[in-house]
């Protein structure tokens, strides 16, 4: 049988509470997800539940008490990842202008100023993102802001792009607008991204799969299929289809909280 | 610029001049705005009062200078080496809270009384000031910054020069700023010493001691107009490099 894309097998994480072993706390307890190459996933589940340790894990970040992580075959610390990180604005480099925030991988890459500015500029044309490249990130909206880190975690084709309820710090209009826009990006990367969000609405609105994770110690409650095709529109929010699998992700949660 | 900037100053001459010539205050403490300008203009034209002027600024510059690539080399180093940082923070401390002045006379008897003494004791009282700043800096710069480089896998050096080091600007400008107002404060007064031929501090004892009053304030007044450029000069810089800072 093929291998996924990603592989997320039994991973387990524990901290320590006030660095005291006696105080183990389970946070993830046995996360199994597999995702195919150019799948739309998010992640949905209560507060503080562990999806930004799951998140940082398959970044390479952090490591794992127990399990494996592998993407395109290739352990995280050797994939190349795309991350944007819940607090984003603040990961923008506010000594630099925009267009070199979104060029700084390739900086890292060590490509020429004038090849990665051109790099990013084609990027941001080809993806249609409205920022102003010659501000710097702290003249930028929230919404100019997101799509500038979105684009800067585009830019050196990564294998996986991860998102950390990127919307959250949003306006209620710009959300919206990002939730088409993030579609319409994944549409045209083809890029296999993971999305976690607190929000149930967005999570089924986005995703080909929606993953819901119970409280710690956490592990996999149920996973639902948005059998919604694309592009999709607000109005399929209000499809029969669309509140039923609401519904049952809630009822669901119910339980899984409790 | 403002207009009403030029409110204040104008206003403080004509009180001036009002009690120098109501004679509030004795006409020979105080002499009028006019015989001060005077005297500016004839200190200058003479040349000895820009002679004073060019020898504070170079002390000034060497002592600064001096103290902003030692501290801020070290700052960076114990920023980034917490361990080293902790281990030595006593000692930072403690000479950080001695006077650099009380020290002078310690500097005179390994240095002498020549220039150097004077700029051993400016180099001393703002090195230490520019360390922690940046020290400070670079060890609180933005972790999410800092993960971010982890992610793109930024190697070890990238992360210093790219990353920690202009997050970190803003504090160690903040410590060049204080360094500044120490060094010339400490450059003035330690030309008031012993062995001082020229500087601005020299002129100033010496105009007093003399009861040269309106030639003392004249190389008061130019003394404050240097701080006065000093600073407005380097926030002006500052603002143009650190143009993030604060927002």
């Amino acid at each position: 049988m093929l291998k996924p894309y990603v592989c997320i097998e039994k991973i387990g994480k524990s901290y320590l509470e006030n660095h005291k072993i006696k105080n183990q706390l389970v946070v993830l307890d046995g996360i199994d997800i597999n995702i195919r190459k150019g799948e739309f996933v998010s992640i949905f589940g209560p507060n503080g539940c562990g999806k930004t340790t799951l998140l940082n894990i398959i970044a390479g970040l952090i490591s794992q008490d127990s399990g494996r992580v592998t993407i395109n075959g290739k352990a995280p610390q050797e994939a190349h990842i795309g991350y944007v990180f819940q607090n984003y604005p603040q990961s923008l480099l506010p000594w630099k202008k925009t267009i070199d925030n979104i060029a700084f991988p390739l900086e890292l890459q060590g490509i020429d100023r004038t090849g990665r500015r051109k790099m990013a500029k084609d990027l941001v044309d080809s993806l249609a993102l409205d920022i102003p490249l010659d501000s710097f990130p702290y003249q930028l909206s929230g919404g100019q802001q997101q799509m500038a880190v979105i684009a800067r975690s585009l830019i050196s084709n990564p294998d996986i792009l991860l998102m950390d309820e990127p919307f959250s710090a949003l306006n209620f209009q710009t959300r919206l607008y990002m939730q088409d826009k993030i579609q319409e990006i994944w549409d045209k990367t083809k890029i296999t991204l993971i999305f976690v969000s607190h929000e149930i609405e967005e999570a089924i609105y986005t995703a080909d799969r929606v993953i819901v994770f119970t409280n710690k110690p956490t592990h996999v409650a149920n996973v639902f299929e948005p059998e919604l095709k694309r592009p999709r529109t607000r109005d399929v929010t209000l499809s029969k289809d669309f509140l039923d699998l609401k519904k049952d992700i809630l009822s669901l949660m119910d339980i899984a909280i409790k | 610029m403002k207009r009403e900037i030029i409110i204040g100053p104008i206003v403080l001459l004509i009180i001036w001049g009002i009690i120098h010539y109501t004679g509030l205050i004795n006409q020979v403490l105080l002499p009028s705005p006019i015989a001060v300008a005077k005297a500016v203009i004839a200190e200058f034209s003479h040349g000895k009062l820009l002679q004073d002027l060019v020898a504070t600024i170079i002390r000034f510059l060497w002592g600064f200078l001096s103290a902003a690539i030692v501290g801020i080399i070290l700052g960076v180093i114990l920023g980034y080496y917490e361990k080293l940082y902790s281990s030595v923070e006593v000692i930072i401390d403690f000479f950080r809270s001695v006077p650099a002045t009380a020290l002078f006379p310690l500097f005179m008897l390994f240095f002498g009384v020549g220039d150097f003494a004077k700029i051993s004791v400016v180099f001393f009282s703002c090195s230490l000031i520019i360390l922690i700043n940046t020290a400070y800096g670079v060890k609180n710069a933005s972790l999410l910054r800092i993960r971010l480089a982890r992610v793109l896998r930024a190697n070890r050096n990238q992360l210093l020069f790219k990353i920690i080091l202009p997050d970190s600007l803003p504090h160690i400008f903040a410590g060049l700023r204080i360094g500044i107002s120490f060094a010339l404060l400490v450059v003035v007064v330690t030309e008031m010493f012993l062995g001082t031929l020229i500087g601005l501090g020299h002129r100033i004892i010496d105009d007093q001691l003399i009861y040269k009053v309106p030639e003392m304030y004249a190389a008061i007044i130019v003394t404050g107009i240097l701080g006065y450029i000093l600073n407005k000069g380097f926030v002006y810089f500052e603002h143009r490099i650190v143009h993030w800072s604060g927002k």
